[in-house]
């Protein structure tokens, strides 16, 4: 009977350790990844507006490294850092959101950088735009 | 007609010129779940949105896996058992004012206007409306807009057990600060 109790015991706490760490399980970033592929905006922008479909398999979820022109550098509304590339065609881009805490890189629009980020696919309903999220920076004025 | 869906959208303007549209690539949309038990909330800050001063069109655009919650684990549970976001990454709203000259993109000022069209999500797309607040200024539009929805009418399942802790009734308010489109 004590063995039963014991165990129920154990169990309890096990149940109760799951359900707290999956209750803080942080979120996931590309951080502490290694990208799936590396590219350039344009190489991105090009693979997605060519087979949106295919491209979608290949890379929903997955951590992509991205070198690229930039943008605009700016802070979203939910005070996160955002580095927008530019690609090869006009008014079309590639944006990482960085993590949360993540510091804005310090550098001008139209110098070389290069991030990474998990790929949230392809909004193309306005205007062409690859979105990735959780990135970092790898290399600033590369 | 009970069940109004709304989603949404705003507008705005700025000045004059006919053919005008608006736009931004960073617009917000927040969606809000207030059950019993607990309160969700999930942000995208990567909406596209545009608007057509001359006609009074709106179009909003968004990816699902933009969506960030609070919670990593709610997150995955919206993203595989609810919204299916491998299946269906967009959700979309086209719609229009149903004046469009219920805002003066040339004249500085709030304006509300009613706005009519269709939300897609989850791979269903149903009728939404909702007024909207344009606030010219600047040569900006500021919008703001409040749908409430159900999760039901999209085909999204709440099971019984979880119907304490999601609400069936959804709130999604779409902010954003549009700037001319030059082209």
């Amino acid at each position: 009977m004590k063995k039963i109790l014991l165990l129920l015991f154990i169990a309890a706490i096990v149940a109760v350790g799951i359900a707290f760490y999956l209750w803080n399980k942080p979120h996931r970033t590309a951080d502490d990844e290694k990208p799936f592929a590396t590219v350039t905006a344009s190489q991105l922008f090009t693979e997605f507006s060519t087979d949106e479909a295919a491209s979608w398999a290949k890379y929903k979820d997955k951590v992509i490294q991205i070198s690229g022109e930039v943008e605009t550098i700016s802070t979203d509304a939910s005070g996160n850092s955002q580095v927008v590339m530019k690609t090869d065609t006009d008014m079309s881009t590639v944006s990482v959101t960085l993590m949360a805490g993540a510091q804005a890189p310090q550098q001008a629009a139209g110098t070389m950088i290069e991030v990474k980020g998990i790929c949230n696919g392809f909004l193309n309903d306005i205007f062409g735009e690859v979105q990735l999220n959780q990135g970092v920076v790898v290399n600033q004025n590369k | 007609m009970k069940q109004i869906f709304f989603f949404g959208i705003l507008v705005a303007t700025a000045f004059n010129i006919q053919a005008q549209k608006f736009f931004t690539k960073d617009g917000t949309i927040r969606f809000f779940s207030n059950a019993k038990l607990e309160k969700i909330e999930a942000t995208n800050n990567k909406a596209s949105i545009v608007y057509d001063a001359a006609t009074g069109a709106i179009e909003i655009a968004s990816l699902v896996k933009g969506f960030i919650f609070e919670n990593a684990f709610m997150g995955e549970h919206f993203n595989e058992t609810y919204i299916e976001s491998d299946k269906f990454p967009k959700a979309n709203f086209k719609g229009k004012l149903e004046n469009p000259g219920a805002v003066n993109v040339a004249k500085p000022g709030t304006y509300k206007a009613k706005v009519s069209g269709e939300l897609t999500m989850h791979g269903v797309t149903k009728p939404a409306s909702t007024e909207a607040t344009f606030v010219v200024a600047g040569g900006k539009i500021d919008t703001d807009a409040k749908f409430s929805i159900k999760a039901s009418d999209f085909d999204v399942k709440i099971p019984g057990d979880k119907a304490d802790n999601i609400s069936n009734v959804i709130e999604i308010t779409c902010k954003s600060s549009l700037t001319e489109l030059k082209k």
